[in-house]
Protein backbone atom coordinates (compact mmCIF):
# COMPACT_ATOMS: atom_id res chain seq x y z
CA UNK A 1 0.00 0.00 0.00
CA UNK A 2 1.28 3.47 -0.84
CA UNK A 3 1.89 5.64 2.17
CA UNK A 4 1.65 9.39 1.79
CA UNK A 5 3.26 11.80 4.22
CA UNK A 6 1.39 15.07 4.31
CA UNK A 7 3.76 18.06 4.21
CA UNK A 8 3.24 20.48 7.02
CA UNK A 9 5.26 23.64 6.60
CA UNK A 10 3.76 25.15 9.71
CA UNK A 11 4.84 22.62 12.30
CA UNK A 12 7.28 20.36 10.43
CA UNK A 13 7.26 17.81 13.21
CA UNK A 14 10.22 15.44 12.97
CA UNK A 15 8.04 12.34 13.24
CA UNK A 16 5.21 13.31 10.93
CA UNK A 17 2.32 10.88 10.86
CA UNK A 18 1.85 8.95 7.68
CA UNK A 19 -1.53 8.42 6.10
CA UNK A 20 -2.43 5.88 3.48
CA UNK A 21 -4.62 6.44 0.41
CA UNK A 22 -7.66 5.13 2.28
CA UNK A 23 -7.29 8.01 4.73
CA UNK A 24 -7.42 10.51 1.89
CA UNK A 25 -10.39 8.75 0.32
CA UNK A 26 -12.19 9.06 3.61
CA UNK A 27 -11.23 12.72 3.93
CA UNK A 28 -12.54 13.34 0.39
CA UNK A 29 -15.81 11.74 1.41
CA UNK A 30 -16.12 13.62 4.70
CA UNK A 31 -15.11 16.99 3.21
CA UNK A 32 -17.54 16.57 0.30
CA UNK A 33 -20.30 15.76 2.74
CA UNK A 34 -19.36 18.73 4.89
CA UNK A 35 -19.44 21.04 1.86
CA UNK A 36 -22.91 19.74 1.01
CA UNK A 37 -24.02 20.59 4.55
CA UNK A 38 -22.52 24.06 4.24
CA UNK A 39 -24.29 24.66 0.91
CA UNK A 40 -27.54 23.66 2.55
CA UNK A 41 -26.73 25.97 5.45
CA UNK A 42 -26.21 29.02 3.22
CA UNK A 43 -29.50 28.28 1.51
CA UNK A 44 -31.29 27.80 4.84
CA UNK A 45 -29.90 30.89 6.55
CA UNK A 46 -30.50 32.98 3.44
CA UNK A 47 -34.03 31.75 3.03
CA UNK A 48 -35.00 32.67 6.57
CA UNK A 49 -33.60 36.21 6.52
CA UNK A 50 -36.96 37.69 5.60
CA UNK A 51 -38.64 35.95 8.55
CA UNK A 52 -36.42 37.78 11.02
CA UNK A 53 -38.17 40.52 12.95
CA UNK A 54 -35.61 43.33 13.00
CA UNK A 55 -32.94 44.61 10.65
CA UNK A 56 -30.28 43.69 13.26
CA UNK A 57 -31.51 40.07 13.23
CA UNK A 58 -31.58 40.04 9.43
CA UNK A 59 -28.01 41.31 9.35
CA UNK A 60 -26.94 38.68 11.89
CA UNK A 61 -28.52 35.94 9.75
CA UNK A 62 -26.85 37.19 6.55
CA UNK A 63 -23.56 37.09 8.49
CA UNK A 64 -24.24 33.48 9.42
CA UNK A 65 -24.83 32.65 5.74
CA UNK A 66 -21.65 34.50 4.85
CA UNK A 67 -19.67 32.48 7.39
CA UNK A 68 -20.99 29.27 5.87
CA UNK A 69 -19.75 30.53 2.48
CA UNK A 70 -16.31 31.00 4.02
CA UNK A 71 -16.45 27.39 5.23
CA UNK A 72 -17.12 26.14 1.70
CA UNK A 73 -14.09 28.04 0.46
CA UNK A 74 -11.94 26.72 3.32
CA UNK A 75 -13.02 23.12 2.73
CA UNK A 76 -12.51 23.42 -1.04
CA UNK A 77 -9.03 24.81 -0.41
CA UNK A 78 -8.32 21.93 1.96
CA UNK A 79 -9.27 19.50 -0.79
CA UNK A 80 -6.84 21.20 -3.18
CA UNK A 81 -4.08 21.30 -0.57
CA UNK A 82 -4.42 17.61 0.23
CA UNK A 83 -4.88 16.87 -3.45
CA UNK A 84 -8.14 15.01 -2.89
CA UNK A 85 -11.17 15.35 -5.14
CA UNK A 86 -14.10 16.99 -3.36
CA UNK A 87 -17.58 17.76 -4.62
CA UNK A 88 -18.88 21.33 -4.42
CA UNK A 89 -22.53 20.51 -4.72
CA UNK A 90 -25.16 18.55 -2.85
CA UNK A 91 -25.01 14.89 -3.84
CA UNK A 92 -26.74 13.01 -1.04
CA UNK A 93 -30.53 12.93 -1.37
CA UNK A 94 -30.97 13.40 2.39
CA UNK A 95 -29.57 16.94 2.27
CA UNK A 96 -32.14 17.79 -0.39
CA UNK A 97 -34.89 16.28 1.74
CA UNK A 98 -33.85 18.41 4.71
CA UNK A 99 -33.78 21.46 2.43
CA UNK A 100 -37.28 20.62 1.25
CA UNK A 101 -38.57 20.45 4.84
CA UNK A 102 -36.81 23.70 5.68
CA UNK A 103 -38.42 25.43 2.68
CA UNK A 104 -41.81 24.12 3.77
CA UNK A 105 -41.23 25.74 7.18
CA UNK A 106 -40.28 29.01 5.49
CA UNK A 107 -43.41 28.88 3.36
CA UNK A 108 -45.47 28.54 6.55
CA UNK A 109 -43.45 31.41 8.07
CA UNK A 110 -42.59 29.02 10.89
CA UNK A 111 -39.42 30.68 12.18
CA UNK A 112 -39.19 28.35 15.18
CA UNK A 113 -39.07 25.29 12.92
CA UNK A 114 -36.41 26.97 10.74
CA UNK A 115 -34.23 27.70 13.76
CA UNK A 116 -34.69 24.20 15.16
CA UNK A 117 -33.77 22.57 11.84
CA UNK A 118 -30.77 24.73 11.02
CA UNK A 119 -29.41 26.02 14.31
CA UNK A 120 -30.08 23.02 16.53
CA UNK A 121 -30.24 19.88 14.42
CA UNK A 122 -27.87 20.62 11.56
CA UNK A 123 -25.42 22.65 13.62
CA UNK A 124 -25.22 19.92 16.26
CA UNK A 125 -24.26 17.46 13.57
CA UNK A 126 -21.75 19.90 12.09
CA UNK A 127 -20.19 20.56 15.48
CA UNK A 128 -19.63 16.87 16.09
CA UNK A 129 -18.16 16.40 12.64
CA UNK A 130 -15.72 19.31 12.94
CA UNK A 131 -14.83 18.37 16.50
CA UNK A 132 -13.81 14.92 15.25
CA UNK A 133 -11.82 16.36 12.35
CA UNK A 134 -10.20 18.96 14.61
CA UNK A 135 -8.66 16.24 16.75
CA UNK A 136 -5.05 16.19 15.56
CA UNK A 137 -4.40 12.76 16.98
CA UNK A 138 -6.91 11.42 14.43
CA UNK A 139 -6.36 13.61 11.40
CA UNK A 140 -3.58 15.42 9.57
CA UNK A 141 -2.62 18.92 10.82
CA UNK A 142 -4.13 20.80 7.87
CA UNK A 143 -7.50 19.12 8.19
CA UNK A 144 -7.41 19.68 11.93
CA UNK A 145 -6.59 23.40 11.52
CA UNK A 146 -9.42 23.99 9.05
CA UNK A 147 -11.86 22.04 11.21
CA UNK A 148 -10.92 24.05 14.32
CA UNK A 149 -11.52 27.28 12.44
CA UNK A 150 -14.95 26.19 11.24
CA UNK A 151 -15.87 24.62 14.58
CA UNK A 152 -15.57 28.00 16.33
CA UNK A 153 -18.16 29.51 13.95
CA UNK A 154 -20.55 26.58 14.26
CA UNK A 155 -20.44 26.70 18.05
CA UNK A 156 -21.34 30.37 17.82
CA UNK A 157 -24.23 29.59 15.47
CA UNK A 158 -25.57 27.01 17.91
CA UNK A 159 -25.52 29.59 20.70
CA UNK A 160 -27.25 32.17 18.49
CA UNK A 161 -29.89 29.55 17.68
CA UNK A 162 -30.44 28.66 21.34
CA UNK A 163 -30.76 32.34 22.22
CA UNK A 164 -33.30 32.90 19.45
CA UNK A 165 -35.32 29.83 20.41
CA UNK A 166 -35.42 30.87 24.07
CA UNK A 167 -36.81 34.20 22.91
CA UNK A 168 -39.49 32.52 20.79
CA UNK A 169 -40.31 30.13 23.65
CA UNK A 170 -40.99 33.08 25.92
CA UNK A 171 -43.44 34.45 23.34
CA UNK A 172 -45.21 31.27 22.19
CA UNK A 173 -44.16 28.06 23.98
CA UNK A 174 -46.91 25.94 22.44
CA UNK A 175 -46.11 27.04 18.89
CA UNK A 176 -42.39 26.38 19.37
CA UNK A 177 -42.98 22.91 20.83
CA UNK A 178 -45.27 22.09 17.91
CA UNK A 179 -42.49 23.22 15.57
CA UNK A 180 -40.03 20.98 17.41
CA UNK A 181 -42.26 17.93 17.09
CA UNK A 182 -42.72 18.51 13.36
CA UNK A 183 -39.07 19.26 12.64
CA UNK A 184 -37.82 16.35 14.73
CA UNK A 185 -39.90 13.75 12.90
CA UNK A 186 -39.12 15.21 9.50
CA UNK A 187 -35.45 16.02 9.76
CA UNK A 188 -33.77 13.80 12.34
CA UNK A 189 -34.36 10.53 10.42
CA UNK A 190 -32.77 12.17 7.34
CA UNK A 191 -29.76 13.46 9.25
CA UNK A 192 -29.40 10.16 11.03
CA UNK A 193 -29.75 8.09 7.87
CA UNK A 194 -27.24 10.16 5.97
CA UNK A 195 -24.29 9.21 8.12
CA UNK A 196 -24.64 5.53 7.43
CA UNK A 197 -25.69 5.39 3.80
CA UNK A 198 -25.03 8.61 1.94
CA UNK A 199 -21.51 7.75 0.95
CA UNK A 200 -22.80 5.34 -1.68
CA UNK A 201 -23.86 8.34 -3.72
CA UNK A 202 -20.69 10.22 -2.98
CA UNK A 203 -18.47 7.23 -3.70
CA UNK A 204 -19.88 7.19 -7.22
CA UNK A 205 -19.25 10.89 -7.65
CA UNK A 206 -15.75 10.76 -6.22
CA UNK A 207 -14.80 7.62 -8.15
CA UNK A 208 -13.84 5.95 -4.91
CA UNK A 209 -14.34 2.28 -4.35
CA UNK A 210 -16.68 2.22 -1.39
CA UNK A 211 -14.99 -0.86 0.00
CA UNK A 212 -11.77 1.09 0.37
CA UNK A 213 -13.30 3.38 2.98
CA UNK A 214 -12.94 1.03 5.89
CA UNK A 215 -13.17 3.35 8.79
CA UNK A 216 -10.50 1.67 10.82
CA UNK A 217 -8.01 3.13 8.40
CA UNK A 218 -8.09 6.06 10.76
CA UNK A 219 -9.49 6.03 14.23
CA UNK A 220 -12.22 8.42 13.22
CA UNK A 221 -15.32 6.38 13.70
CA UNK A 222 -18.42 7.74 12.06
CA UNK A 223 -20.64 5.51 14.16
CA UNK A 224 -19.14 7.12 17.25
CA UNK A 225 -19.68 10.51 15.65
CA UNK A 226 -23.34 9.65 15.13
CA UNK A 227 -23.70 8.62 18.74
CA UNK A 228 -22.01 11.80 19.97
CA UNK A 229 -24.20 13.93 17.70
CA UNK A 230 -27.33 12.30 19.04
CA UNK A 231 -26.18 12.72 22.63
CA UNK A 232 -25.41 16.34 21.96
CA UNK A 233 -28.80 16.82 20.27
CA UNK A 234 -30.56 15.28 23.27
CA UNK A 235 -28.57 17.57 25.57
CA UNK A 236 -29.69 20.58 23.53
CA UNK A 237 -33.31 19.42 23.66
CA UNK A 238 -33.09 19.00 27.42
CA UNK A 239 -31.62 22.46 27.86
CA UNK A 240 -34.38 24.23 25.94
CA UNK A 241 -37.64 22.36 25.78
CA UNK A 242 -40.34 20.80 27.94
CA UNK A 243 -39.39 17.21 28.90
CA UNK A 244 -43.01 16.15 28.45
CA UNK A 245 -42.51 16.90 24.74
CA UNK A 246 -38.87 15.89 24.34
CA UNK A 247 -39.02 12.51 26.12
CA UNK A 248 -41.30 10.91 23.52
CA UNK A 249 -39.16 12.42 20.77
CA UNK A 250 -36.02 10.90 22.20
CA UNK A 251 -37.76 7.57 22.64
CA UNK A 252 -38.98 7.71 19.04
CA UNK A 253 -35.39 7.74 17.82
CA UNK A 254 -35.09 4.08 18.72
CA UNK A 255 -37.04 3.44 15.52
CA UNK A 256 -34.08 4.73 13.49
CA UNK A 257 -32.02 2.11 11.74
CA UNK A 258 -28.88 1.23 13.71
CA UNK A 259 -29.92 3.10 16.84
CA UNK A 260 -30.07 0.04 19.09
CA UNK A 261 -26.68 -1.22 17.96
CA UNK A 262 -25.06 2.10 18.81
CA UNK A 263 -26.46 2.43 22.25
CA UNK A 264 -25.79 -1.21 23.07
CA UNK A 265 -22.14 -0.64 22.19
CA UNK A 266 -22.15 -3.05 19.23
CA UNK A 267 -20.27 -1.88 16.20
CA UNK A 268 -22.57 -0.57 13.50
CA UNK A 269 -22.07 -1.26 9.84
CA UNK A 270 -19.29 0.96 8.64
CA UNK A 271 -20.31 3.60 6.16
CA UNK A 272 -19.12 2.49 2.76
CA UNK A 273 -17.24 -0.28 4.48
CA UNK A 274 -17.17 -3.85 3.34
CA UNK A 275 -20.12 -4.68 5.59
CA UNK A 276 -22.29 -1.85 4.36
CA UNK A 277 -25.40 -2.92 2.46
CA UNK A 278 -25.17 -2.53 -1.27
CA UNK A 279 -27.18 0.11 -3.08
CA UNK A 280 -29.63 -1.18 -5.63
CA UNK B 1 -3.28 66.82 -1.20
CA UNK B 2 0.51 67.33 -0.88
CA UNK B 3 1.82 70.37 0.98
CA UNK B 4 5.11 70.57 -0.97
CA UNK B 5 7.12 68.91 1.79
CA UNK B 6 6.00 65.46 0.85
CA UNK B 7 3.39 65.42 3.56
CA UNK B 8 -0.20 64.63 2.72
CA UNK B 9 -2.58 67.14 4.21
CA UNK B 10 -6.32 67.07 4.26
CA UNK B 11 -8.20 70.24 3.54
CA UNK B 12 -10.75 71.04 6.22
CA UNK B 13 -14.26 70.33 5.05
CA UNK B 14 -16.27 73.52 4.69
CA UNK B 15 -18.75 73.81 7.53
CA UNK B 16 -22.29 73.42 6.37
CA UNK B 17 -25.36 74.61 8.19
CA UNK B 18 -28.16 72.12 7.81
CA UNK B 19 -31.60 73.62 8.08
CA UNK B 20 -34.39 71.75 9.86
CA UNK B 21 -36.15 71.28 6.53
CA UNK B 22 -33.02 69.83 4.95
CA UNK B 23 -32.54 67.45 7.89
CA UNK B 24 -36.14 66.35 7.48
CA UNK B 25 -35.54 65.79 3.78
CA UNK B 26 -32.42 63.78 4.60
CA UNK B 27 -34.38 61.82 7.16
CA UNK B 28 -36.97 60.99 4.50
CA UNK B 29 -34.40 60.01 1.87
CA UNK B 30 -32.22 57.99 4.25
CA UNK B 31 -35.19 56.24 5.89
CA UNK B 32 -36.37 55.14 2.46
CA UNK B 33 -32.89 54.23 1.27
CA UNK B 34 -32.46 52.08 4.40
CA UNK B 35 -35.80 50.41 3.73
CA UNK B 36 -34.61 49.70 0.19
CA UNK B 37 -31.41 48.16 1.55
CA UNK B 38 -33.37 46.00 3.99
CA UNK B 39 -35.51 44.85 1.09
CA UNK B 40 -32.34 44.17 -0.91
CA UNK B 41 -30.89 41.87 1.77
CA UNK B 42 -34.20 40.02 1.88
CA UNK B 43 -34.32 39.77 -1.90
CA UNK B 44 -30.74 38.67 -2.41
CA UNK B 45 -30.99 36.21 0.46
CA UNK B 46 -34.23 34.76 -0.79
CA UNK B 47 -32.85 34.07 -4.25
CA UNK B 48 -29.68 32.30 -3.05
CA UNK B 49 -31.29 28.88 -3.37
CA UNK B 50 -32.37 29.61 -6.95
CA UNK B 51 -28.78 30.18 -8.04
CA UNK B 52 -27.48 27.44 -10.33
CA UNK B 53 -24.15 26.64 -8.66
CA UNK B 54 -22.22 27.08 -5.43
CA UNK B 55 -20.11 30.00 -6.68
CA UNK B 56 -23.21 31.93 -7.72
CA UNK B 57 -24.80 31.23 -4.32
CA UNK B 58 -21.71 32.55 -2.55
CA UNK B 59 -21.65 35.64 -4.78
CA UNK B 60 -25.29 36.33 -3.92
CA UNK B 61 -24.70 35.94 -0.18
CA UNK B 62 -21.86 38.46 -0.57
CA UNK B 63 -24.24 40.89 -2.26
CA UNK B 64 -26.62 40.54 0.68
CA UNK B 65 -23.71 41.11 3.04
CA UNK B 66 -22.80 44.33 1.22
CA UNK B 67 -26.36 45.57 1.53
CA UNK B 68 -26.09 44.90 5.30
CA UNK B 69 -23.04 47.16 5.36
CA UNK B 70 -25.08 49.84 3.59
CA UNK B 71 -27.75 49.75 6.31
CA UNK B 72 -25.10 50.33 8.96
CA UNK B 73 -23.51 53.16 6.92
CA UNK B 74 -26.86 54.91 6.51
CA UNK B 75 -27.62 54.55 10.22
CA UNK B 76 -24.18 55.95 11.03
CA UNK B 77 -24.76 58.91 8.69
CA UNK B 78 -28.05 59.70 10.40
CA UNK B 79 -26.45 59.55 13.84
CA UNK B 80 -23.52 61.74 12.74
CA UNK B 81 -25.64 64.42 11.09
CA UNK B 82 -28.27 64.37 13.81
CA UNK B 83 -31.45 63.25 12.09
CA UNK B 84 -33.75 60.31 12.78
CA UNK B 85 -34.30 57.16 10.79
CA UNK B 86 -38.05 57.35 10.81
CA UNK B 87 -40.17 54.38 9.79
CA UNK B 88 -43.22 56.63 9.45
CA UNK B 89 -41.45 58.26 6.51
CA UNK B 90 -41.07 54.97 4.65
CA UNK B 91 -43.25 54.82 1.57
CA UNK B 92 -45.75 51.96 1.32
CA UNK B 93 -44.74 50.91 -2.20
CA UNK B 94 -41.68 49.08 -0.84
CA UNK B 95 -44.01 46.36 0.45
CA UNK B 96 -45.59 45.93 -2.99
CA UNK B 97 -42.18 45.52 -4.60
CA UNK B 98 -41.03 43.05 -1.95
CA UNK B 99 -44.25 41.04 -2.34
CA UNK B 100 -43.73 40.88 -6.10
CA UNK B 101 -40.19 39.65 -5.63
CA UNK B 102 -41.38 37.02 -3.17
CA UNK B 103 -43.92 35.86 -5.74
CA UNK B 104 -41.14 35.48 -8.31
CA UNK B 105 -39.17 33.35 -5.82
CA UNK B 106 -42.21 31.19 -5.20
CA UNK B 107 -42.52 30.65 -8.93
CA UNK B 108 -38.76 29.86 -9.02
CA UNK B 109 -38.48 32.54 -11.68
CA UNK B 110 -34.81 33.48 -11.36
CA UNK B 111 -34.83 35.90 -14.35
CA UNK B 112 -37.71 37.84 -12.77
CA UNK B 113 -35.83 38.01 -9.46
CA UNK B 114 -32.71 39.32 -11.20
CA UNK B 115 -34.71 41.85 -13.20
CA UNK B 116 -36.53 43.17 -10.13
CA UNK B 117 -33.58 43.38 -7.78
CA UNK B 118 -30.55 43.86 -9.99
CA UNK B 119 -32.06 46.07 -12.69
CA UNK B 120 -35.06 47.87 -11.28
CA UNK B 121 -34.26 48.37 -7.61
CA UNK B 122 -30.55 48.85 -8.22
CA UNK B 123 -31.34 51.50 -10.87
CA UNK B 124 -33.28 53.43 -8.27
CA UNK B 125 -30.49 53.05 -5.72
CA UNK B 126 -27.93 54.21 -8.26
CA UNK B 127 -30.07 57.21 -9.17
CA UNK B 128 -30.38 58.15 -5.52
CA UNK B 129 -26.74 57.71 -4.57
CA UNK B 130 -25.58 59.44 -7.76
CA UNK B 131 -27.61 62.54 -6.90
CA UNK B 132 -26.10 62.69 -3.41
CA UNK B 133 -22.57 61.77 -4.53
CA UNK B 134 -22.61 64.58 -7.10
CA UNK B 135 -19.67 66.99 -6.98
CA UNK B 136 -22.16 69.85 -6.82
CA UNK B 137 -23.31 68.68 -3.41
CA UNK B 138 -21.68 70.78 -0.70
CA UNK B 139 -22.67 68.40 2.06
CA UNK B 140 -19.46 66.37 2.13
CA UNK B 141 -20.66 63.92 4.77
CA UNK B 142 -23.47 62.76 2.52
CA UNK B 143 -21.15 62.68 -0.52
CA UNK B 144 -18.75 60.29 1.20
CA UNK B 145 -21.45 57.85 2.24
CA UNK B 146 -23.31 58.05 -1.07
CA UNK B 147 -20.10 57.49 -3.08
CA UNK B 148 -19.27 54.36 -1.07
CA UNK B 149 -22.75 52.94 -1.57
CA UNK B 150 -22.82 53.93 -5.25
CA UNK B 151 -19.67 51.93 -5.97
CA UNK B 152 -21.21 48.72 -4.57
CA UNK B 153 -24.54 49.25 -6.31
CA UNK B 154 -22.88 49.81 -9.68
CA UNK B 155 -21.08 46.52 -9.16
CA UNK B 156 -24.35 44.78 -8.31
CA UNK B 157 -25.91 46.19 -11.45
CA UNK B 158 -23.04 44.76 -13.51
CA UNK B 159 -23.43 41.38 -11.84
CA UNK B 160 -27.15 41.51 -12.59
CA UNK B 161 -26.65 42.36 -16.25
CA UNK B 162 -24.11 39.53 -16.58
CA UNK B 163 -26.49 37.05 -14.95
CA UNK B 164 -29.43 38.13 -17.10
CA UNK B 165 -27.33 37.80 -20.22
CA UNK B 166 -26.44 34.26 -19.11
CA UNK B 167 -30.12 33.44 -18.52
CA UNK B 168 -30.93 34.97 -21.91
CA UNK B 169 -28.58 32.51 -23.60
CA UNK B 170 -30.41 29.61 -21.96
CA UNK B 171 -33.99 30.69 -22.59
CA UNK B 172 -34.59 34.12 -24.20
CA UNK B 173 -38.36 33.69 -24.36
CA UNK B 174 -38.65 33.02 -20.64
CA UNK B 175 -36.41 35.97 -19.77
CA UNK B 176 -38.38 38.38 -21.96
CA UNK B 177 -41.61 37.09 -20.42
CA UNK B 178 -40.12 37.64 -16.97
CA UNK B 179 -39.31 41.21 -17.96
CA UNK B 180 -42.87 41.84 -19.11
CA UNK B 181 -44.29 40.51 -15.85
CA UNK B 182 -41.79 42.25 -13.57
CA UNK B 183 -41.93 45.58 -15.41
CA UNK B 184 -45.69 45.83 -15.17
CA UNK B 185 -45.69 44.83 -11.51
CA UNK B 186 -42.74 46.80 -10.21
CA UNK B 187 -42.03 49.86 -12.34
CA UNK B 188 -45.36 51.60 -11.66
CA UNK B 189 -44.79 51.12 -7.91
CA UNK B 190 -41.20 52.37 -8.09
CA UNK B 191 -42.24 55.30 -10.21
CA UNK B 192 -45.17 56.15 -7.98
CA UNK B 193 -42.90 56.05 -4.96
CA UNK B 194 -40.53 58.67 -6.34
CA UNK B 195 -43.24 60.67 -8.02
CA UNK B 196 -45.35 61.01 -4.90
CA UNK B 197 -42.48 61.58 -2.52
CA UNK B 198 -43.05 65.32 -2.25
CA UNK B 199 -46.75 64.87 -1.61
CA UNK B 200 -45.97 62.13 0.89
CA UNK B 201 -43.61 64.43 2.77
CA UNK B 202 -46.12 67.21 2.69
CA UNK B 203 -48.94 64.98 3.96
CA UNK B 204 -47.05 63.11 6.63
CA UNK B 205 -44.45 65.62 7.80
CA UNK B 206 -45.92 68.94 6.71
CA UNK B 207 -42.78 69.65 4.70
CA UNK B 208 -42.83 71.43 1.36
CA UNK B 209 -39.85 69.82 -0.32
CA UNK B 210 -39.68 72.52 -3.00
CA UNK B 211 -39.00 75.13 -0.33
CA UNK B 212 -36.23 73.27 1.49
CA UNK B 213 -32.87 75.02 1.54
CA UNK B 214 -30.42 72.40 0.24
CA UNK B 215 -26.64 72.33 -0.21
CA UNK B 216 -27.07 71.63 -3.92
CA UNK B 217 -29.75 72.35 -6.46
CA UNK B 218 -29.10 68.83 -7.74
CA UNK B 219 -30.56 67.31 -4.60
CA UNK B 220 -33.90 67.11 -6.20
CA UNK B 221 -36.40 64.27 -6.03
CA UNK B 222 -37.44 64.91 -9.64
CA UNK B 223 -33.86 64.61 -10.79
CA UNK B 224 -33.54 61.39 -8.85
CA UNK B 225 -36.49 59.96 -10.73
CA UNK B 226 -35.03 60.86 -14.11
CA UNK B 227 -31.58 59.54 -13.25
CA UNK B 228 -33.06 56.25 -12.03
CA UNK B 229 -35.25 55.80 -15.09
CA UNK B 230 -32.42 56.68 -17.45
CA UNK B 231 -30.34 53.98 -15.80
CA UNK B 232 -33.12 51.48 -16.08
CA UNK B 233 -33.60 52.19 -19.78
CA UNK B 234 -29.86 51.94 -20.40
CA UNK B 235 -29.76 48.61 -18.57
CA UNK B 236 -32.63 47.21 -20.61
CA UNK B 237 -30.51 47.82 -23.67
CA UNK B 238 -27.31 46.49 -22.12
CA UNK B 239 -28.94 43.29 -20.92
CA UNK B 240 -29.92 42.58 -24.53
CA UNK B 241 -33.65 42.15 -24.09
CA UNK B 242 -35.73 41.95 -27.23
CA UNK B 243 -36.10 45.56 -28.50
CA UNK B 244 -39.60 44.76 -29.75
CA UNK B 245 -40.56 44.29 -26.11
CA UNK B 246 -38.42 46.95 -24.47
CA UNK B 247 -39.55 49.67 -26.89
CA UNK B 248 -43.16 49.03 -25.91
CA UNK B 249 -42.33 49.01 -22.22
CA UNK B 250 -40.37 52.25 -22.45
CA UNK B 251 -43.12 53.93 -24.45
CA UNK B 252 -45.64 52.70 -21.89
CA UNK B 253 -43.78 54.40 -19.07
CA UNK B 254 -44.85 57.77 -20.43
CA UNK B 255 -48.36 56.90 -19.28
CA UNK B 256 -47.16 56.90 -15.68
CA UNK B 257 -47.45 60.68 -15.85
CA UNK B 258 -50.72 61.71 -14.37
CA UNK B 259 -52.82 63.92 -16.69
CA UNK B 260 -53.30 67.44 -15.47
CA UNK B 261 -50.15 67.57 -13.44
CA UNK B 262 -47.00 69.46 -14.26
CA UNK B 263 -44.59 67.80 -16.61
CA UNK B 264 -42.71 65.18 -14.67
CA UNK B 265 -39.57 65.13 -16.76
CA UNK B 266 -40.15 62.00 -18.75
CA UNK B 267 -39.47 63.70 -22.07
CA UNK B 268 -36.29 61.68 -22.46
CA UNK B 269 -38.43 58.57 -22.77
CA UNK B 270 -40.26 60.05 -25.73
CA UNK B 271 -36.94 60.96 -27.34
CA UNK B 272 -35.82 57.39 -26.76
Amino acid sequence: MTLISPINEMTAAPAAKEFDQRYYNLIAYIVSNAIAGEIMAIENYSEMVHLMGTSAEKIETVSQASEECKHILLLSKLGRTLDVAVQRRIVEPQWNQIRKHFSAAVARRDLAACLIIQDLMTETMAIMLYRTLANETETDPRTAAVARNILADELEHLEIGKHRIRQLLSEDPVGVHDALVWAHHRVMPELFGMISTSCHFLCDELNIECGSLTLDSIRTDIEALKLQALESYIETLDSLFDPAVTNPLIASMSAYEGYGQMFSGEAGAACCGPTAPSVQ
Amino acid sequence: MHDGLGQVTTLPKPHIERSDGYRKLLSFVVSNARKGEIMAIENYSEMVHLMPDTDAKIETVNQAKEECKHILLLEKLAARLGFDIDDTMVEPQWETIRATFHEAVRKKDLPACLIIQDLMVESLAIGLYKVFASAANEDHDTITTAATLLKDELEHLDIGVRRIQAEMKKDPEAVNDALLWAHNRVMPALFQMIHQSCDFLCDTKNLDCTMVEKPSAEIDLELLKITALEHYVAMLEQAAFDPKITNQLIAGMASYEIPGRVNLGLDFLRKH
